[in-house]
């Protein structure tokens, strides 16, 4: 399944931006896709709760939930988009994916000033989409959530510290979910002790390896061709 | 002239009669200034924004516009009635704000200036009482809900820090 709405492959013009419209619950969500590394299939999504990105080591964080909405529901459309830029590296369960959007940058409006809170400071912006609203997040925000914790963390570090004890996002996923879908598996998983009687399912996939496509049918948006 | 009027504790906005527009909101009756209203549109659903502003946490569509949605509702700790609510366009200082008010069409009144009594402490953006009909009425202010001058410069100064 491809995630582009446009069917041209023209690179999109200087004065648009190029966004991955997620949803969280009713709440629509812009990335911008310049820090948009790739996305994981639910199969993966629902029980992953570290990703090793491009041999970094990033927990994997729900979104809704960091920006205080309900969390995200375990259904087949659950995604994990993995974001990252520089040394910057982050990991977040959304509800489905809706699409690579190019936006005229003059349809991106400020959020308005009644919004007299931190929120500011997630928001750079919203724009209309569909038939609705889309909020444009700062990638700067993003990014930057929890990042000093992990981004100098290795991945055999935090397995040696026993999975459970340093993540905040407990999958309460079904043991043997869906199998993760062949045109995603492009990284490998990566087996990791079995701790206790844990749930095989969690240990399993608690670690996901992922490696940089090397079918991308251009540089930009490697992971929306999948 | 406008010394005499002090003198008296009256001024010529204090004489002219309140134009009020009533609404209800979950059944609780309530007033607005009219000037402070920018029309009534049928309600379209809301998108939850994230956001730590009190009673700002949804946009609203209507045509090309974005209006931020004030939960009047949840202020008043009662449910709109579910069935074809209304939306009433809130003007404030800065800017348009949705409300989502009960489907019974808003009402105008002319209420005496001096039959406004002052409103009891304690209730957040009130600004006076009024009787209408054999009702008591709160009348709010959107005003009263913006944030002061001294806000928005610790939350601009909140910003820069978090940015």
């Amino acid at each position: 399944m491809s995630l582009r709405s446009r069917t041209d492959k023209v690179a999109p013009a200087l004065d648009t931006l190029q966004v991955l419209v997620v949803a969280c619950g009713k709440t629509y969500l812009a990335i911008p896709g310049a820090i948009v590394r790739g996305v994981v299939e639910f199969g993966e999504a629902v029980e992953a709760r570290i990703v090793s990105l491009f041999g970094e080591a990033c927990r994997v964080t729900d979104l809704a939930a960091r920006l205080g909405l309900p969390p995200a529901a375990l259904t087949p459309d659950m995604r994990i988009i993995l974001c990252g830029e520089h040394r910057a590296r982050q990991a977040w369960r959304v509800d489905r994916t809706l699409g690579l959007e190019d936006v005229d940058m003059q349809r991106i409006t400020p959020l308005p000033p009644h919004f007299a809170g931190v929120e500011q400071s997630w928001f750079t912006g919203l724009f209309l989409f569909r038939d609705t609203v889309a909020l444009l997040i700062n990638p700067g925000w993003l990014l930057s959530q929890t990042m000093d914790a992990f981004v100098s963390q290795s991945l055999p570090d935090q397995t040696a510290a026993g999975g459970a004890g340093v993540l905040d996002q407990v999958a309460a996923a079904p043991a043997g979910g869906q199998q993760p879908s062949p045109a995603r598996k492009r990284g490998r998983r990566k087996s990791s002790a079995t701790v206790g009687g844990e749930a095989a399912s969690l240990d399993v996939l608690e670690n996901l390896v992922l490696e940089e496509s090397a079918d991308a049918e251009d540089g930009q948006t490697p992971w929306a061709d999948a | 002239m406008l010394r005499t009027a002090k003198r008296h504790g009256q001024t010529p906005e204090a004489a002219k009669p309140w134009s009020l527009v009533m609404f209800s909101v979950g059944g609780k009756r309530v007033a607005v200034r009219a000037e402070e209203i920018g029309g009534v549109y049928p309600w379209t659903e809301a998108m939850p924004v994230p956001s730590l502003t009190p009673y700002v946490n949804a946009v609203v569509r209507q045509g090309e516009e974005i209006l931020p949605v004030f939960d009047l509702a949840r202020l008043l700790m009662v449910q709109v009635s579910r069935a074809e609510p209304l939306c009433l366009r809130a003007k404030r200082q800065d800017g348009l704000m949705a409300v989502c008010i009960d489907p019974d069409v808003p009402t105008l009144h002319q209420i005496d200036a001096q039959a406004v009594r002052t409103a009891s402490a304690g209730s957040p953006g009130v600004v006076g009482m009024c009787s209408i009909g054999a009702e008591d009425v709160p009348i709010y202010s959107w005003a009263m809900f913006g944030p002061t001058p001294a806000q928005q410069v610790a939350s601009r100064g909140e910003l820069a820090v978090k940015m």
